[in-house]
């Protein structure tokens, strides 16, 4: 204790936020094994989910679209830029297509419904926290994970990839009217550059991350939520560190989510497994 | 008394927030078909200890039993079979906001029955009435005053027809004739269900009208326990000490009157 006393405070209190930092890592894989506990035990809660679908990916299409919309424009805009310095302007769409099938559709998607849905759901379930409507639930002889955290779960982890696959679209989209309009390159040509380039293990490859990222982004944002207390003040606070948490877990498992799919041959294994049902 | 399992017991119960002590070892045993009420100063514990009794709060050391099973570590599934049982109106009335007075008061009944939606409006109707609110399930909560929420809280603890009613505060906030009607209910639901009630409250005539017992809460423990009839004309100094403290906030008048008084003496 003496010891502890002569430490310079800032590494006391260094060592308490490392510690509490552990902490929650803990209760955040129990959270977790709670919430495939009730899955396996009550299955899925249908009704709720749907609802749940509804406002986390159906109330998130418009905010996808402009998103996905505009990034494919620019993004045509700057790649036609730099192409046209090797005189490849063209090939637009090969660039464009695999850029938005690989990372773009599936990474924005991702951190729109992250800020969108993660600071929705965090702050309901905070609420409910600080008002003890999560120990009413309890007090009632009911599982909140079951009744509160299932739903947004799994309507998230359903709905990302379906939001990423209309992104990707409409990125596409995106570029094919910038394409036309500021460089006069036919739609046809352009759609053909972006089907020669991207393979269906691209494809496959962006769309199988966005299962873990909305997994990942409303399981966390349901922890950060259930754990709020401090009022009002403290709800504000879960909220922004929830989109922050969850953007950032997005962005760095992303990294290593593609540098483990770069080393699994998609492609040859989708090939195989078409060969197999054919 | 002792031949009968208590229906709820604690074992000196220590309960902690972040290093500082609440509950330093309480003791207390709800007999069976009564009305048991605690009493106690704003913040002394309380709410506290009545979360320990349904699982919402885990003790740091001492036992929970329920009919004589020992709960204390109970798993939160173990909770979830218990607390059938039990009905918990909160201070707060902690409805859920998202849903109608209708769902509010239907949701344990739907949590655990499979009843026919007619007989489930059928027992709201009921519930609502009893509590003196007939004719609001489709509203919302943001739409009551904080009395009408409280008392749609009632109504959502005593839906299932629990065995063991936790009421915390029923009567803050209520108007008199309101308060008394909740009153009756609880006399009613012990006479002819023989519910078993804990009544957590600052309403002294609440207290006297339900009590079969009475605990008296004060620094973390029990420093007093005793039979309603006992306690209502005692001059026990504990006793004593809580009632003058609670005129004194409630009627700054008579307080200063009585300090007039001693100063001319
Ligand atoms: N979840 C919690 N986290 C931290 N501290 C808590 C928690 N719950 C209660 N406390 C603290 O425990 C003490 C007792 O609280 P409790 O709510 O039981 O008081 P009470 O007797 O019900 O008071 P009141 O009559 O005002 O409702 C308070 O100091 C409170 O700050
Ligand atoms: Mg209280």
């Amino acid at each position: 204790m003496s010891q502890l006393a002569a430490l310079p405070s800032s590494i006391v209190r260094l060592g308490d936020r490392v510690l509490t930092g552990v902490g929650a890592l803990g209760e955040f894989g129990l959270l977790i094994a709670a919430s495939f506990r009730a899955v396996q035990q009550r299955g899925i809660p249908l009704r709720e989910t749907a609802l749940q679908f509804e406002l986390i990916a159906v109330r998130s299409t418009p905010i996808v679209a402009v998103t996905a919309l505009f990034t494919g424009m620019v993004l045509a805009l700057q790649t036609a830029f730099a192409l046209s310095r090797f005189g490849a302007k063209p090939y637009v769409g090969s660039i464009l297509g695999l850029a938005i099938v690989r990372e773009l559709g599936p990474v924005l998607a991702a951190l729109m419904v992250a800020g969108r849905v993660g600071a929705g759901i965090t702050s309901e379930l905070g609420s409910m926290k600080v008002t003890e409507q999560v120990d009413a639930i309890r007090a009632m002889g009911a599982d909140p994970v079951e009744k509160l955290v299932l739903p947004r779960v799994i309507a998230a982890t359903v709905g990302l990839p379906l939001l990423t696959l209309f992104a990707i679209v409409l990125g596409i989209l995106g570029g094919l009217l910038v394409a036309d309009l500021q460089y006069r390159i036919a739609p046809d040509f352009f759609l053909q550059t972006v089907s020669t380039a991207v393979t269906v293990g691209d494809f496959f490859s962006g769309v199988i991350k966005t299962f873990v990222f909305g997994w990942t982004l409303a399981m966390v944002a349901c922890f950060v939520g259930l754990r709020a207390d401090g009022g009002t003040a403290g709800v504000g606070r879960a909220t922004t560190q929830s989109v922050v948490v969850a953007s950032i877990a997005v962005l760095v498992s992303d990294f290593f989510l593609t540098k483990l799919l770069m080393l699994v041959p998609t492609d040859r294994i989708l090939i195989s497994i078409g060969r197999l049902l054919s | 008394m002792s031949a009968v399992t208590p229906v709820i017991a604690l074992r000196g119960v220590r309960k902690a927030f972040r290093g500082e002590p609440v509950l330093r070892g309480v003791d207390l045993t709800v007999a069976k078909g009564g009305t048991f009420t605690i009493l106690g100063g704003s913040g002394s514990g309380k709410s506290v200890c009545l979360k320990h009794m349904i699982g919402l709060l885990e003790a740091d050391a001492g036992q929970v039993l329920i009919e004589g099973r020992d709960v204390t570590h109970l798993s939160e599934s173990g909770w979830i079979d218990e607390r059938k049982h039990f009905g918990m109106v909160f201070q707060g009335a902690a409805l859920f906001d998202s849903l109608s007075v209708l769902e509010n008061v239907a949701y344990p009944i739907r949590e655990h029955r499979r009843d026919p939606e007619e007989r489930v409006r059928e027992r709201v109707r009921t519930c609502l009435a009893a509590v003196g609110l007939p004719g609001i399930e489709e509203l919302v909560p943001a739409e009551l005053s904080g009395g009408m929420r409280k008392r749609v809280g009632v109504a959502r603890a005593i839906a299932l027809e629990p065995s063991v009613i936790l009421y915390d505060e029923p009567t803050t906030g209520l108007d008199p004739a309101n308060s008394r009607r909740i009153g009756r209910l609880i006399r009613q639901l012990q006479q002819q269900l023989g519910v078993t009630s804990v009544v957590v409250t600052h309403d002294m005539e609440l207290c006297y009208a339900t009590s079969d017992r009475i605990a008296l809460l004060r620094d973390g423990r029990i420093v007093l326990e005793g039979a309603a009839s006992e306690l209502a004309n005692s001059s026990h100094p504990e006793m004593h000490a809580f009632l003058e403290g609670t005129h004194e906030s409630q009627l700054p008048a008579a307080a200063a009157r009585a300090q007039e008084d001693s100063s001319l003496a």
